[in-house]
């Protein structure tokens, strides 16, 4: 929390934020097709 | 294709691609969703960081539903300024296009509040054991969701003075940069706190100087050293030491500061310095540590920087 976040400030950390998660999905997404890759499952 | 939730068999392990995967590369957008209330990511609050974060991921292909309560923190605010391009915008506006435009790209958006937030484990997964959460709303619905983003901001606790929180965001206002150009170079006053506050309404005083040369302090009757009235005086801001008992109200608008002894000290406006309370119960509840400040320990990307299980964040 930002207590001296102004709507603008807030709409950016809400930005920063979702940058930061999709980049966490796609971490977590990651291995997942390593792994299915290794089993022969088709790519994607 | 199915997500890989707690309720859900986990394709993780028996479907042809890896989910996020086959979602990009089929060109199926988040709306694919094999079940309607599970989605990548759930953002708790839909105010401007929240609709924002849900703009982005939703434009990233995300999945994503933004479930908010209604109770803006500036709904008693008629504008919104300083924020560039949309300056003198009402909030309410601002809210009402953001939520066009998340809903343009796919994102949901659920009225209600949150309930509770668990976090659950993705059943059948060692090489990719990740948790889940699962959001449950007031009324007994859930959301399953890969993330979520705690967007619930905080409140102001404002002094229990009778007409402050009536003025609230009209004539008694917090912040100058939001509302100081608007009452340039009018009578304006700020309102001390309890003593342990002193020192932040005193800065807040100096700094709402920069936008009238008549600004008064009141210190409700709390004490002032010898340096702090000395500050106040250099830069020719009054000083007012009777407590306060009310703010006086003529035709709708903010016209005096009545004292204990009666007397009524004339303001267009008074400013004050709320205390934050960060609306966090749902990351404390999820065990996010505090910090010494009292607010949730965040990491450089905003993430809570220890926490008992799971993903939450918040901005």
């Amino acid at each position: 929390v930002n207590p001296r976040a102004q709507v603008i400030t807030a709409a950016g950390e809400g930005s920063a934020a979702a940058i930061a998660i999709n980049n966490d999905l796609v971490d977590e997404d990651l291995p997942i097709a390593v792994t299915n890759f290794r089993l022969g499952m088709p790519i994607g | 294709m199915r997500r890989c939730f707690e309720t859900q068999p986990c394709t993780h392990c028996t479907a042809p691609f890896p989910e996020s995967a086959t979602t990009v590369v089929d060109g199926a957008g988040s709306e694919d969703s094999g079940d309607m209330n599970e989605f990548d990511v759930v953002v708790v609050g839909g105010g401007a960081a929240g609709l924002s974060a849900a703009l982005v991921l939703s434009r990233a292909r995300r999945s994503v539903a933004v479930v908010d309560a209604g109770q803006p923190r500036n709904a008693p605010a008629s504008h919104m300024q300083g924020f560039l391009g949309s300056d003198g915008l009402p909030p309410t506006e601002l809210l009402a296009a953001g939520r066009a435009e998340v809903t343009g790209y796919g994102g949901q958006l659920v009225s209600g509040a949150v309930a509770t937030v668990t976090v659950t484990a993705c059943p059948r997964t060692s090489a990719h054991n990740r948790q889940r959460f699962e959001v449950v709303l007031a009324d007994g619905s859930p959301l399953m969701a890969r993330r979520i983003l705690v967007t619930t901001g905080l409140r102001d606790d404002i002094p229990d003075i009778p007409g402050v929180r009536e003025r609230w965001g009209r004539d008694l206002l917090h912040c100058p940069y939001c509302h100081g150009y608007e009452v340039r170079d009018q009578p304006l006053g700020v309102l001390g706190g309890d003593p342990a506050s002193t020192q932040d309404a005193l800065a807040h005083a100096h700094i709402i100087r920069q936008w009238s040369d008549d600004v008064v302090f009141f210190t409700n009757g709390n004490p002032l050293t010898v340096a702090q009235r000395e500050q106040l005086v250099a830069r020719a801001i009054g000083v007012v030491d009777t407590r306060v008992v009310r703010l006086v109200v003529e035709d709708d608008q903010l016209s005096g500061v009545e004292l204990a002894d009666g007397r009524v000290v004339a303001r267009a406006a008074v400013f004050v310095r709320p205390a934050f309370v960060a609306n966090d119960t749902l990351l404390t509840d999820l065990g996010c540590a505090t910090s010494q400040n009292g607010w949730v320990a965040v990491d450089a990307t905003g993430a809570p920087a220890s926490r008992a299980s799971g993903q939450p964040a918040t901005p």
